[in-house]
């Protein structure tokens, strides 16, 4: 996924002022020379600048502009689901790991990028089941970090 | 002490943590897509339960090997493993296809072995005197050493300096969220008191680092083609004859390899680009070039290992990382109390006789263990990625959430995670953002220390001689694109032909 130069510049520029006029809310340090607000202040400034100067040049550039773009490979729905699919897999373990657990969200997330990337169902089904059993055994008998149980709660 | 340092290193933890993160940075560096400084992300959550040593171990090892091991995909398919054996893979593609991939391995390997060698040699000699140079170093000289190595990361760190500069302000904004500040102030959280300590530093380089190299597999059309060159015979064959001929592209690889990784944000990757250049710039049949000739592949091989040992010296004598990968390790340092800076050298000299051990200790099991890996090779590069990148996926998720038991950080990974996707793709460079992130606080607290203590009196930052060098140096860096713009404005036609060597 590709942005445009200047529309990223633009989106740049917008988070300088929004930083600048945050920054000027802050309240002094009593008793200090700087207060909290003037690292933000100059950072923004620099932003600032940085993005006029990359917007300025972006128009700069002759020939056609895409300003939004993807890769071309992209074009291709079973390419296009695989790359949705990564940070949906991400956003499904967040909302479903506390109740349902490490290891059915983890078979889960496996198996659906499996077959999204191709993964013939005779590797991918024994890989998702015992790539899930070593992680959550490395992670929560051997690192003990607290994996959310879930539904397998006390079989496990 | 002597006898502390062995006693360490001969823990049956600290051999255990060597040889299973070496095994572990040959996979790393061999199969492309995956990187070593995804490595030492990734490697991040399982240090938290190792002691100090055993856990920069798996660091230091990993990282060796898998830039050496970066190398076989590179010679054996023409697809670089990781990005730092990108500049000489034409070239060692070529080798194979003229029937030499046992000797530009073998190049490969002894050339990384020796440039890994040298940057050792060069930190264990160059930090301890840093060190004792620095200890009466104030708050002023800090603040102006974080300010160079802000400008070098957005200057050197990539092709695009106005891209470098953007790419670092996001940087120093992310180190400003929470109330790490002088003044204890919370700035842009959001009312959110996950934020209050700031963006959590590990969830947001696995996701800018292994999370966003998912995404970006998951953006191309990745089959490997199904041919591969077996290596057979003798790796070691030629070698030898080679380093006789070539001693000076060897060493003088080996030493701006160190320069190059010593200089905040630009690593390993950039190393090898220059000394490739330098070496066919230098060389007595630059026409050999790019037609399968081993000069250059053993001047970039020993100049990208070497950069990871020189990354180290400014990470451990002022706690500024030199690329990405000491960005990691300076936080695990943290976490395990070996805050860097020059008081580290007089206070624990046993964990940085350690550390120097180490990184002699990982560039000599990469020998053996490198020519196993070229054994296996083809096996290796053809393990199939569409395996592979889900299970990473599974790991940055629970790598990230391990670090404080936390939801919120698996956010922070996704969130990163497609925020570096989507910079990278738009030609802005991941490592000034990671610098910033890392020195934004340092160098903010440095600001405000000195103004406090010389009551708000700016002429405070140029009157001590060592700032006032260093703050020249600065300055004039600054000016420099400036300068140059001006100077090829008058001389245009010469600008086409200075481009040239870079």
């Amino acid at each position: 996924m590709r942005l445009h130069d200047s529309v990223l510049a633009a989106l740049f520029f917008v988070l300088a002022v929004a930083v600048v006029v945050t920054a000027r809310g802050f309240p002094p340090s009593p008793g200090q020379p700087v207060g909290p607000g003037l690292f933000p202040t100059v950072v923004g400034v620099c932003l600032a600048l940085a993005s006029v100067g990359l917007f300025v040049r972006s128009l700069r550039v002759a020939g056609p502009r895409t300003w939004f773009g993807f890769a071309p490979e992209l074009r291709r729905p079973r390419l296009l689901m695989g790359f949705v699919l990564a940070p949906l897999a991400v956003l499904f373990y967040l909302l479903a790991s506390e109740r349902i657990g490490f290891l059915p969200c983890s078979l889960v997330i496996l198996l659906a990028l499996f077959t999204a990337y191709g993964v013939r169902p005779r590797v991918g089904v024994p890989v998702a089941v015992g790539m899930s059993l070593v992680i959550y055994f490395l992670f929560s008998r051997l690192l003990s970090v607290p994996l959310p149980q879930g539904i397998l709660e006390g079989i496990v | 002490m002597l006898y502390e340092v062995l006693k360490l290193l001969t823990d049956p933890t600290t051999l255990m943590a060597i040889a299973a993160s070496a095994v572990f940075g040959v996979f790393m560096g061999a199969i492309p897509g995956l990187t070593a400084t995804m490595a030492t992300a990734l490697l991040v959550p399982v240090t938290f339960f190792l002691p100090p040593i055993p856990a920069i171990a798996t660091m230091v090892t990993a990282t060796a090997v898998a830039i050496f091991a970066g190398d076989i995909p590179g010679c054996l398919l023409r697809i670089p493993g990781t990005p730092a054996s990108a500049a000489y893979t034409d070239e060692t593609y070529r080798m194979t296809r003229n029937g030499q991939a046992e000797l530009a391995l073998g190049a490969s390997l002894m050339s990384s072995a020796f440039g890994g060698l040298f940057g050792t040699a060069v930190l264990v000699a160059a930090a301890p005197i840093l060190a004792e140079f620095a200890i009466n170093f104030s708050s002023v000289e800090y603040f102006w050493l974080v300010l160079l190595g802000l400008t070098c990361a957005a200057g050197i760190g990539s092709k695009d300096p106005l891209k470098g500069m953007i790419a670092l302000m996001l940087g120093l904004i992310i180190s400003m969220v929470g109330m790490n500040n002088p003044a204890g102030a919370a700035r842009f959280t959001f009312g959110q008191s996950a934020l209050f300590d700031g963006v959590a530093l590990i969830p947001m380089m696995v996701g800018m680092f292994a999370m966003s190299e998912i995404l970006r597999f998951a953006s191309s059309d990745t089959s490997v083609p199904g041919e591969v060159a077996k290596p057979k015979g003798s790796i070691l064959r030629g070698v030898g004859g080679l380093f006789r001929r070539y001693p000076i592209p060897i060493l003088r690889g080996s030493a701006l390899g160190t320069v190059i990784g010593a200089l905040p944000g630009a690593g390993a990757d950039i190393a090898a680009w220059m000394s490739y250049g330098i070496a066919k710039r230098y060389s007595k049949e630059p026409e050999k070039f790019g037609t399968g000739h081993p000069e250059g592949v053993l001047e970039a091989g020993a100049s990208n290992n070497s950069a990871l040992a020189g990354a180290w010296i400014p990470a451990l004598v002022f706690g500024i990382p030199g690329d990405s990968i000491t960005a990691i390790v300076i936080g695990v340092l943290f976490m395990k109390n070996l805050n860097p800076g020059p008081q580290l050298f007089t206070q624990n000299p046993v964990a940085i006789y350690s550390i120097f051990a180490l990184f002699v200790i990982a560039n000599l099991v990469m020998i053996p263990l490198g020519l196993a890996a070229i054994k296996l090779g083809a096996r290796l590069v053809q393990v199939p990625r569409n395996v592979i990148m889900p299970i990473i996926l599974l790991f940055c998720i629970v790598g990230s959430y391990a670090v404080n038991n936390s939801l919120f950080d698996i956010g922070v990974m996704l969130g990163f995670g497609v925020f570096a996707y989507i910079l990278e793709e738009s030609g802005f460079p991941a490592s000034p953002a990671i610098l910033g992130v890392i020195l934004g606080t340092m160098l903010e607290n440095y600001f405000v220390t000195t103004m406090i203590s010389y009551g708000g009196n700016l002429t405070a930052f140029v009157t001590r001689p060592i700032a006032a060098v260093l703050a020249l140096i600065v300055v004039a860096l600054w000016c420099w694109p400036l300068v140059m713009r001006l100077a090829g404005r008058r001389a245009l036609p010469t600008a086409a032909e200075r481009q040239e060597p870079a």
